[in-house]
């Protein structure tokens, strides 16, 4: 089990602590789809798979063992899973929603545990019911998931713009805004080199067996 | 996008050490930093402190947070990417055969 370091030697970043309380306030408030209560405890069940909580949720199957693959194993999805996702009568939409919601409670539990901080405790759901909240341009194209547009890295959350926006808003302050991904001339001004961003950036996809 | 960067700014890369960790990458503080990502991804909290120090020494508190930073975001990113199925991008083939990872045909677009 994880347990945080004293002291950190890592230099405090408040813009960041500040995207990430504005992450968790978004994972507590409801979607599209699932509540507030259910979004964290969709958090909280990926904590539990990747051996950060001791116990985890009560969940439906289905949706325990969708969380548990993106939170470990994002590598062996197949479109199997999302065809079995909707013939439980579920919403394709609804598994990008909680896809999204594990990617960033994973996101910002690595970066506490990089940092050697305590992770995040899981937010106070936000009562509320689900509003539909998808941009109905939004079609299958060469993904698994409707997305307005080709699935791109950018574009894969994009049917929900909450989302997608909850994410993006996350990447800007760790890494650069999505217009400034491919500008290769530009120096991001971090405490790294782009070329050193580039390498942890390539080696956490190896790692991931992910090919983005 | 690590040789995309190497080509635009002239800069030596060796691409071969993002998939071989006994390889410099010739970055500075390449060594280093895989380390700390190793440990991050992999959870490894016996390393994870050995890393954090070695890279802290080295560049300070800044180097640790940028690149814990920089990783939890591939971190969301990959997730999401492989769970929804985005195809991998037909330019990124021959990059992948340079560094010796088969792309699985469930990625091909």
């Amino acid at each position: 089990m994880y347990t945080a370091s004293q002291p950190t030697l890592a230099a405090p970043d408040a813009a960041a602590d500040s995207a990430i309380a504005d992450a968790l306030r978004n994972i507590a408030t409801a979607g599209s789809f699932f509540t507030g209560s259910e979004r964290v405890t969709l958090a909280h069940q990926a904590r539990f798979a990747r051996g950060l909580e001791p116990t985890g949720p009560d969940l439906a199957q289905i949706v325990a063992d969708t969380v548990r693959r993106v939170a470990v194993e994002a590598m062996n999805s197949r479109s199997e899973h999302v065809a079995a996702w909707e013939a439980e009568g579920l919403d394709v939409l609804a598994f990008v929603e909680l896809v999204a919601v594990v990617a960033q409670i994973s996101s910002i539990d690595s970066y506490r545990v990089g940092l050697g901080a305590p992770l995040d405790g899981l937010p106070a759901p936000v009562p509320g019911e689900p509003t539909p909240a998808n941009d109905e341009r939004a079609v299958k194209s060469n993904a698994w998931v409707p997305t307005v547009g080709i699935a791109l890295a950018p574009t894969a959350l994009n049917a929900l713009p909450n989302e997608k926006a909850a994410k993006d808003a996350m990447s800007k302050e760790w890494y650069l805004t999505d217009e400034f991904v491919h500008k290769y001339d530009i120096d991001p001004g971090r405490e790294l080199t782009r070329a050193q961003m580039e390498l942890v950036a390539s080696r956490t996809s190896f790692l991931n067996e992910c090919f983005f | 996008m690590l040789r995309e960067n190497s080509n635009a700014n002239n800069l030596p890369v060796n691409i071969l050490a993002v998939t071989n960790e006994t390889l410099d990458p010739l970055v500075p503080l390449g060594n280093e930093l895989v380390a700390f990502v190793d440990a991050i991804v992999l959870l490894d909290f016996d390393e994870l402190p050995i890393a954090r120090q070695a890279l802290h020494d080295a560049a300070g508190p800044g180097a640790v947070t940028r690149a814990a930073a920089v990783c939890a975001g591939f971190e969301g990113t990959n997730r999401v990417v492989d769970a929804v199925g985005v195809p991998v991008n037909k330019r990124y083939y021959d990059i992948a055969d340079e560094l010796q990872v088969t792309i699985p045909d469930h990625l091909r677009g």
